[in-house]
C-alpha cells in the first residue's frame, strides 16, 4: 500500500507534518490527558494540597522564630535618635500609645504580639557629635532603628500660618530581622497612638498632656486642626554594611523556597509521565506511535508545568494565609506587606522557575528506566539546586555580567533583586531569556534519549546516548539541534562580550577578537553540533548553489535596504521601542567610531564579513534549515527572524529599536533564503549591508581621503559628509526614493531567479529520526 | 506486505551479543505468518526492528516498501503493535485510552467514534469501556490492548506473544481476533509459544533460533522436511540439539 493509500483510506493521517493550528490541537490533547491522569492520582493531589497545608504553618512558626529571636541580645533593641527634637516627638507620646495599645488589646481589636516581641525592651541612644551619619551607625547595626524628624517641604507646609512643622524619618534596615523587628514594634505604638488621636478627634475633647507634633515640640494644648492631620513618617531602608549573621536577608530565603515549592509539584508528575511510563508498559505504544518524540515529551513537559504552576498556586494560597495568620508580612516582604503585587510578582518568578525545572527534571527522568532509578537521581540534583539558593545569600554576589547566563543561578539572584527592589532590566531580561533558552536544550536533550531502545529495554547504556554520534548520516539538522546550538550560543556570546569588555583591549586585538569570537560562537558551535550529530555539513548549512541573478538581487538588496532599516528604527521609536539604555546605545557608537581608526581591512572583517558570514551560517543556515523540517515557509521564515531580531536586541543591552530592522532584515533574508533554498545569497545580503554602513562611516572619517566622486553623490542625496546617520530623523527624500526602487528590483531579480525552484521548495526533507 | 532482509541486532559496547543474524522473510497480505522459537530467539527484537523501535545493526525491514530505518514514522503509521509488556494507563478509561491513541494516529473524531464502535463489538468491550484501566483482569487489559493496536487501522499487524497470562477463554478471544484480523486482508506476524494454536491459526512459519532463521514455510512444509510430526517436535530438536552440544563440550 503506498503512502497516499495509507492516508485516503482514513486510517492516517500525517502527524509529524502537521500545520500549526493542528498541531497545537494535538499537543493540547496530549498535555489533558497526561494532565488527567497526573490529576486522578491521589498521590499528585497530596503534594499539591496536603504538603502546603502541613509545610507553610511549620515554616511559618519557623519563620517567626528566625525573625525575633535569632538576634539573641535578650531582646533588647535600639533606637537611635538622631536630634532631640526626635525622641521627645516619639518617646513622649509612647506611654500613652503603650496603654492605647494595652486597651485595644484587651478589647480585641488589636492582635497580640508575638511572645518574643512582648518581652522587647528598647534602649534609647543619640548620635554624637563626630559620629558618622544616621544611615550609617543603621547600616553597621549600632542601632537597630534610627529616628530623627525633618521639616515639612509639602505645599500645606508651605503655606500654614504658624511654626514650621516636621514629619518624622524611621531609618531601618529590611535585611536585618533585628531592625524590622523594632520597627514592628515601634509601628504598633505610632498606630495606636493615632488610633487614641482619632478618638480624641471624635470626641472633640480638649487634653492638656498630649504631645503636639510639629511646631518647636512644646508640650500644649491640642488643636483640632492638629488632631486632624495625621502623623507625618517617613520610611528610609538603608543596605546592610555589617554582613553579619544578622544581615542575612529573609528576601534572600524566599528564592529557596520557590525553588522547593517548585520541585515538589513537578518532581511526580515528572517521573510519572516518563519513568512511570515506562515501567507501567505504555511507553513502548507511545513511541510506536507516528510521532516525533519531542512532540511527545512537549506534552508531558506542558503537563508537568501545569502541575508545577497548579502546586504553586495551593503554595502561594497557604503562604498567604499563614504570613497573615502568624503576621511575618512586613518582616518578609518589607513596609507594604504582603500585597497583591507581591503575589503576583512570588507567582511571576514561579512561572521561570518552572519553566526551567520541569525541562530539567524530565531530562534526568528520561533517563530512568524506573521510579526507583528516578528517584536516585532526583536526590543529588535537588541537594544541588540548593546551592545556588545558599549562594544568593553571599554578600555581594549581585545578577550582572557572567553571573546573569549562569542557569538557576540567575533566577535565584533576580528572585531576590525583585524583593529588593533592585532589579536591573536588562540583566532580568537577559536571565529571564537564557533560562527559557536553557530549558529549550535540556528538552531537546531529554528528547534525544526519551523513548529510545536504551531507555525501553536497556539495549545500552544511557548517558553515553547523549554524545554517540548516529550511525547514519541525516541531511537536515532537526529543530532540537537548532535549540541547543542556541541555548549554547546565546550564553556564550554574552559570557565573551562580558569578558572582552572587561580586558579593555585597544582597538586591533578587540576587533580582531570580536571577528574571531563571531566565527567561533555563530559558525562553530552549529558546526559542532552537526558533527556531533552527523549531519551533511553542505544541506546542515544550506550551502546550495544557486543561480547567479539571484545573488545580484542579494547584492542590491545589501546595498540599498540600509534606508528602509533606518525608517524602522524611527518607526519603533514612534512605537514605543524607545532603549531606555540611549546612553549605552550612544557609548556604542562612539565606540564604533573609535574601531574605525583601526586598519580598515580589520575593521570590515570584524564589522561586515565575520558577522556577515557566521550570522547567516547560523540563522538562515542551520536554524533555518532545522525550521524547514517541520514549518511552513511562513513559520519558517518568521520564526527565524524573530530569534534573530531578539538576538540583536538582547545582544545589545536592550536597544529596542534594533528589533525592528533586526526583523525586517531578518524576514527579507529568510524570504531569500526560502526562495534560494541557499544561504549564500543572504550572505551576500548581509555583508553587503553591514559592509556598505562600515563604508560610510570610514568615509566620513576621512580613512579614504575626500572623494569628489562620493561627495556629489552625497550632495545629490541631500547628505552633507559629515552626517550621522543616528543623528537624522527622517532621510531625505532621494534616499528614501533609492530605499523603495533598490529593494524592489531585488527582490524581482531574487523572484525571477528563484521562480523555478520557489515552486518546488520542499516543506520538509528528513525523515523521522531525531 | 513485509519484507525483511538480512536483517541483523547486535547489542553491547563492543556488539558482541548477537540477538537476530541476518532474518530474512516476507508476509503478504491476508496472510497470518507465525513467528516462533524459544526465550531469547530473537522474536521480539525482530519485531521491533521491524516497527523502527529498535535500529538494524544491518539489514532492513520494509513495510509497503518503506523501509523502517529510514521513515520511521510512515512505518509505523502503517503498522499495528501488541507488545508482550504492554501496559495501560491506570486512571484513564479504555474509551479515553482508546481516543488518545487514535489521535496520536492523526485520526478524526468521527473516524475514531466509528472504529471505537466497531471494534467494541469484535472484541466485546462494551461492558467496561468506561471503567478505570486499573479495575480491569488480565484479560480485559489485553483486550484493550488488542483493540488499542487496531484504533488506527493499519494494514500491518504485529502480535508479540498476544496471549501469555490469558486463560482458556482469553486466548481464544485472541485467537479469534487474529481469524479476524486475516478476514480483513491485513499482514500479521503473530510471536507465541501456544505452538498447537499457532498451528491451527497461522498459514507460514519461521523458527527462530538463537537469532537465526533455521526453517521456514508451511506446516506441511517444515513436516516433510523435519520428518516431525507437530511444531513442538521441531522446536524441541534444536533445543536438544543445543543440550547435546553443550554436554558433548562438557564431556
Amino acid at each position: 500500500m503506498s503512502q497516499h493509500d495509507a492516508q485516503s483510506d482514513g486510517s492516517a493521517a500525517a502527524p509529524g507534518n502537521l500545520r500549526p493550528r493542528h498541531f497545537l490541537g494535538r499537543l493540547t490533547r496530549l498535555t489533558l490527558k497526561e494532565l488527567r491522569e497526573i490529576l486522578r492520582d491521589r498521590r499528585t493531589i497530596i503534594t499539591l494540597v496536603l504538603m502546603p497545608l502541613l509545610v507553610y504553618p511549620l515554616l511559618g512558626v519557623v519563620f517567626q522564630k528566625f525573625v525575633l529571636t535569632l538576634p539573641g541580645r535578650d531582646a533588647k533593641y535600639v533606637i537611635g535618635y538622631g536630634d532631640r527634637r526626635a525622641h521627645f516627638m516619639l518617646a513622649s507620646f509612647f506611654s500613652q500609645a503603650e496603654k492605647q495599645l494595652h486597651e485595644l488589646r484587651k478589647d480585641g481589636e488589636w492582635p497580640l504580639p508575638p511572645k518574643e516581641q512582648s518581652q522587647m525592651e528598647l534602649l534609647t541612644d543619640f548620635v554624637k557629635h563626630g559620629d558618622p551619619p544616621l544611615e550609617e551607625l543603621v547600616g553597621e547595626g549600632a542601632f537597630d532603628v534610627g529616628v530623627r524628624t525633618r521639616p515639612l517641604q509639602d505645599a500645606i507646609a508651605n503655606v500654614s500660618p504658624g511654626p514650621p512643622r516636621f514629619e518624622i524619618e524611621l531609618v531601618y534596615q529590611r535585611e536585618s530581622p533585628a531592625s524590622m523587628a523594632a520597627l514592628q514594634h515601634m509601628q504598633a505604638r505610632i498606630m495606636a497612638w493615632q488610633d487614641y488621636r482619632d478618638q480624641l478627634r471624635n470626641q472633640r475633647r480638649y487634653l492638656s498632656l498630649l504631645p503636639v507634633v510639629g511646631g518647636t515640640g512644646l508640650i500644649g494644648l491640642v488643636r483640632e486642626e492638629e488632631l486632624r492631620e495625621p502623623l507625618q513618617l517617613r520610611y528610609v531602608n538603608v543596605p546592610n554594611q555589617t554582613r553579619d549573621v544578622y544581615g542575612i536577608s529573609l528576601a534572600t530565603v524566599i528564592p529557596l523556597i520557590l525553588i522547593l515549592m517548585t520541585i515538589t509539584g513537578a518532581v511526580y508528575p515528572a517521573i510519572d509521565l516518563t519513568a512511570g511510563e515506562r515501567e507501567r508498559g505504555t511507553l513502548e505504544a507511545l513511541v510506536a506511535a507516528p510521532l516525533p518524540r519531542m512532540t511527545l515529551l512537549f506534552g508531558k513537559y506542558v503537563a508537568v508545568v501545569a502541575v508545577a504552576l497548579l502546586t504553586a498556586v495551593v503554595n502561594l494560597v497557604a503562604m498567604t494565609i499563614t504570613i497573615k495568620t502568624v503576621g511575618l508580612g512586613q518582616a518578609l516582604f518589607g513596609q507594604a506587606g504582603l500585597s497583591l503585587q507581591s503575589i503576583l510578582l512570588v507567582f511571576a518568578l514561579l512561572v521561570m522557575f518552572a519553566i526551567f525545572f520541569s525541562a530539567v527534571l524530565l531530562a534526568v527522568t528520561s533517563f530512568a528506566r524506573s521510579f526507583k532509578e528516578a528517584q536516585a537521581y532526583l536526590i543529588p540534583l535537588m541537594l544541588l539546586s540548593l546551592a545556588p539558593g545558599v549562594m544568593s545569600l553571599m554578600p555581594g554576589t549581585r545578577l550582572e555580567g557572567t553571573l546573569a547566563v549562569v542557569p538557576l543561578i540567575n533566577m535565584v539572584l533576580l528572585a531576590r533583586d525583585v524583593f529588593a527592589g533592585e532589579t536591573q532590566l536588562s540583566y532580568a531580561t537577559v536571565a529571564i531569556v537564557s533560562t527559557a533558552l536553557y530549558a529549550a536544550a535540556t528538552l531537546a536533550l531529554a528528547a534525544r534519549i526519551f523513548g529510545t531502545d536504551a531507555i525501553l529495554y536497556g539495549s545500552s547504556g544511557t548517558w553515553g546516548e547523549l554524545l554517540r554520534r548516529p550511525r547514519h548520516e541525516t541531511a537536515s539538522p532537526t529543530i532540537p539541534m537548532a535549540m541547543l546550538a542556541l541555548a549554547l550560543i546565546f550564553p556564550l556570546y554574552f559570557a565573551a562580550q562580558g569578558v572582552v569588555a572587561s580586558e579593555d583591549l585597544n582597538r586591533v586585538p578587540l576587533l580582531a577578537t570580536t571577528a574571531t569570537l563571531t566565527a567561533l560562537l555563530f559558525g562553530g558551535v552549529p558546526l559542532l553540533v552537526a558533527l556531533l550529530r552527523k549531519v551533511r555539513l553542505r544541506s546542515a548549512f544550506g550551502w546550495r548553489r544557486t543561480p547567479a541573478l539571484a545573488y545580484l538581487g542579494a547584492v542590491i538588496l545589501g546595498l540599498t535596504l540600509w534606508p528602509a532599516a533606518h525608517e524602522a528604527v524611527w518607526l519603533g521609536k514612534k512605537l514605543g521601542l524607545n532603549s531606555f539604555n540611549s546612553d549605552y546605545l550612544h557609548q556604542i557608537n562612539e565606540r564604533v567610531r573609535d574601531l574605525a581608526l583601526a586598519p580598515a581591512w580589520l575593521f570590515l572583517t570584524a564589522m561586515a564579513l565575520s558577522p556577515g558570514i557566521f550570522e547567516e551560517l547560523c540563522f538562515r543556515g542551520f536554524t533555518f534549515e532545522a525550521l524547514k523540517t517541520r514549518l511552513s515557509a511562513f513559520g519558517t521564515i518568521v520564526i527565524s527572524a524573530l530569534v534573530f531580531g531578539a538576538f540583536h536586541v538582547i545582544s545589545t543591552t536592550l536597544a529596542t529599536e534594533r528589533l525592528l530592522p533586526s526583523t525586517m532584515l531578518g524576514l527579507i533574508l529568510g524570504w531569500i533564503a526560502w526562495r534560494s533554498s541557499s544561504v549564500r545569497p543572504g550572505i551576500l545580503m548581509h555583508v553587503c549591508h553591514n559592509g556598505f554602513l562600515m563604508c560610510l562611516a570610514l568615509y566620513q572619517l576621512g580613512r579614504f581621503g575626500r572623494i569628489e566622486t562620493v561627495e556629489g553623490v552625497l550632495r545629490w542625496f541631500g547628505l552633507r559628509s559629515q552626517v550621522v546617520l543616528d543623528e537624522v530623523e527622517h532621510l531625505p527624500g532621494q534616499i528614501l526614493l533609492l530605499g523603495t526602487i533598490g529593494p524592489l528590483v531585488g527582490f524581482l531579480l531574487v523572484y525571477l531567479a528563484t521562480a523555478r525552484r520557489g515552486e518546488q521548495q520542499p516543506a520538509a526533507t528528513e525523515p523521522a529520526a531525531e | 506486505m513485509i519484507v525483511v532482509h538480512e536483517l541483523t541486532k547486535r547489542f553491547g559496547e563492543a556488539e558482541e551479543i548477537v540477538a537476530v543474524d541476518r532474518v530474512s522473510f516476507t508476509v503478504r497480505p491476508s496472510e497470518v505468518y507465525g513467528l516462533l522459537g524459544a526465550n531469547g530467539a530473537g522474536k521480539t527484537t525482530t519485531l521491533r526492528m521491524i516497527v523502527g523501535l529498535l535500529t538494524p545493526t544491518s539489514g532492513y525491514a520494509e513495510v509497503d516498501g518503506v523501509r523502517s530505518d529510514q521513515q520511521a514514522d510512515d512505518v509505523k503509521r502503517r503498522i499495528g503493535l501488541v507488545s508482550t509488556s504492554a501496559g495501560l494507563y491506570q486512571w484513564l478509561s479504555p474509551r479515553e485510552m482508546l481516543e488518545f491513541f487514535a489521535d496520536l494516529y492523526g485520526m478524526s473524531a468521527e473516524q475514531t467514534a466509528a472504529n471505537l464502535a466497531r471494534i467494541a463489538d469484535v472484541l466485546d468491550l462494551h461492558s467496561f469501556l468506561d471503567r478505570r484501566c486499573s479495575t480491569l483482569s488480565t484479560g480485559q487489559k489485553q483486550r484493550v490492548n488488542l483493540a488499542r493496536a487496531l484504533m488506527h487501522d493499519p494494514p500491518i499487524m504485529l502480535l508479540d506473544e498476544p496471549t501469555r497470562g490469558l486463560d482458556v477463554v482469553g486466548s481464544q478471544v485472541v485467537f479469534d481476533y487474529i481469524a479476524h484480523l486475516r478476514q480483513q486482508g491485513k499482514a500479521v506476524i503473530v510471536s507465541t509459544h501456544q505452538l498447537d494454536e499457532a498451528a491451527r491459526l497461522c498459514d507460514r512459519f519461521g523458527l527462530l533460533h538463537r537469532g537465526r532463521m533455521v526453517e521456514e514455510g508451511t506446516f506441511d512444509e517444515l513436516c516433510a522436511r523435519t520428518g516431525c510430526n507437530n511444531l513442538v517436535e521441531i522446536m524441541m530438536r534444536y533445543v536438544r540439539g543445543d543440550e547435546a552440544l553443550r554436554e558433548s563440550v562438557t564431556a
